[in-house]
């Protein structure tokens, strides 16, 4: 591990940014999580299992997952559209779907700022907000983004600067069952090396991002106080 | 037999699965026929037509004249500097192509992959001198991208990055002359030019059916996957895209053979689109 700061924020290439959360903060909702990664703030809510609006999407032996993305400012673009997939393709794969057949589970997935790292801090709000609702699943999820630099050097969890002055990005999700990729996505040009040292980083980053969820949930479980903040320092 | 395929097509698709090859006579990771043919469209600026197997689109390029977007960056926050906008792609997966899509609103599929499309191309690294208009560059080209899906049967997004690729290879701009600050012409006596593209885009998809990885699939296969690998490589084997979704999680092994037979395609693509763009 380098001791060189090089990030605006002062971080070490490899830290995350602090990590805060709160759940059931919704009266209606059957899960609700707010999970933030610094500036980078997410709402969750989870409706389900319910009845499943139109009768076409219904399935006889799996739940119908749907996900909502709504950015901060404006109407749903295009480009949310695709994050709203790739949110649902992460969470889909960890809910236990055939436990509720011909029943639909609504995730809403509510951006209050953007700093980068949105997809991930998404899918990591999505996960607590799952847990919250009581909806069974296959493991937890955990999602990070690394953003690769000209010079070589990969940043874990970065902000919406280093994402635009970066060279490419890559989103990885990981799950606490095995090391296998639930959902991966790059965006511009990297070589296969980048990609798997990305892999091995970002897959201990995701560890980290889980066991943080499960304090999350025993800490509300136990009642040892409603909110964390993440006094754990990561490595 | 055709009626245990539309009962349990799961189960009629793992019979063959399991001897390694697939209704359609093809095995795991063979690719269907993949032709391309540019220019046939006369009155757009590029075009071309990309077949694989049954999948067809076709695609066109209409050059528009723009002024210059003031580039105050700092004023912008979420300005991105890989991201120069000239391009703007748009797929239409109509009714025509396929019984699943309505003509009113554009299907989730169509949106998602328009996004990945156009960040995919707008990454290319083509230099802003290309769209130059006139000589100094008061006055910018865009392009519109519009890929039109004909025949729906699986593989979608390999078909429209190779049209997209080959039409803008394909893209011949004519030069113009400024009069009078805002009198556009275009200078048609004088040659016209290409872009100066220097990547090319290999990309190849792969279906996940239970434990077998099903390269370039159908749209019974896609039916019945339970997750996509999209991958595309550049001429340098670099990745430019790698996308894998779905409710089946991926070993990093299997996902190193996907890599492996994408780039094992290269030299035919590169080849392919080459062809296509000879000049008649």
């Amino acid at each position: 591990m380098t001791t060189q700061l090089k990030r605006y924020d002062g971080r070490n290439e490899n830290k995350l940014r602090a990590i805060e959360s709160e759940q059931a903060l919704l009266n209606k909702a059957d899960g609700s999580a707010k999970f933030s990664q610094d500036k980078s703030t997410v709402l969750a809510a989870v409706y389900g299992p319910i009845e499943v609006n139109g009768a076409r999407k219904e399935k006889i032996l799996k739940s119908y997952v749907e996900v909502t993305f709504t950015p901060a400012l404006g109407n749903s673009s295009y480009i949310d559209k695709e994050k709203e997939l790739l949110v649902k393709n992460a969470v889909e794969s960890m809910i236990l779907t055939t436990l509720y057949p011909r029943t639909q589970i609504s995730v809403i997935i509510q951006i209050f700022s953007d700093d980068g790292s949105i997809v991930s801090c998404a899918i990591n709000a999505a996960c607590l907000a799952l847990l919250d609702a009581g909806i069974e699943m296959n493991g937890l999820l955990g999602s990070v983004t690394l953003c690769f630099n000209n010079d070589g050097s990969i940043y874990l969890d970065p902000d919406i600067e280093e994402e635009n002055e970066s060279k490419s990005l890559a989103i990885y999700s990981f799950s606490s069952i095995n090391k296998n990729i639930v959902m991966s996505k790059t965006i511009g040009s990297l070589t296969e090396d980048q990609y798997f040292n990305g892999l091995k980083l970002a897959s201990q980053a995701c560890d980290f991002i889980i066991s943080y969820i499960k304090l999350a949930v025993k800490n509300r479980i136990m009642g040892a106080n409603s909110s964390n903040s993440s006094g754990v320092d990561n490595k | 037999m055709e009626a245990f395929q539309k009962i349990h097509p799961l189960e009629f698709y793992r019979k063959f699965l399991v001897r390694s090859v697939r209704p359609d006579g093809r095995s795991l990771d063979d690719i269907r026929k993949t032709t391309i043919s540019t220019g046939s469209i006369t009155t757009a600026d590029g075009s071309s037509f990309v077949k694989m197997g049954n999948t067809s689109v076709v695609c066109g390029v209409r050059a528009e004249v723009g002024e210059k977007p003031s580039t105050d960056k700092s004023k912008i926050s979420s300005y991105n500097v890989h991201e120069n906008k000239n391009i703007f792609i748009n797929i239409e997966l109509g009714p025509i192509c396929s019984n699943t899509f309505s003509s009113t609103k554009p299907s989730d599929i169509a949106m998602s992959l328009c996004s990945r499309l156009n960040s995919l191309i707008n990454r290319l690294e083509i230099p802003e001198t290309d769209y130059y208009f006139d000589e100094e560059g008061k006055a910018l080209w865009y392009l519109y991208v519009d890929v039109y899906c004909l025949d729906y049967d699986g593989n979608i997004y390999d078909a429209a990055v190779l049209s997209i690729i080959s039409a803008l290879k394909n893209v011949k701009l004519p030069k113009g002359v400024i009069e009078n600050n805002d009198e556009y012409y275009k200078d048609l006596e004088s040659p016209q030019r290409k872009l100066k593209i220097q990547h090319y885009l290999i990309p190849l998809s792969f279906s996940v059916i239970d434990d077998y990885i099903l390269a370039d699939p159908s749209l019974d296969e896609e039916k019945l996957s339970s997750g996509t690998i999209n991958i595309t490589y550049n001429e340098l084997n670099e990745i430019c895209l790698l996308l894998s979704t779905g409710t089946s999680l991926i070993s990093e092994t299997n996902l190193k053979d996907c890599m492996k037979k994408a780039k094992e395609r290269s030299s035919f693509i590169i080849d392919l689109i080459n062809n296509s763009n000879v000049d008649k």
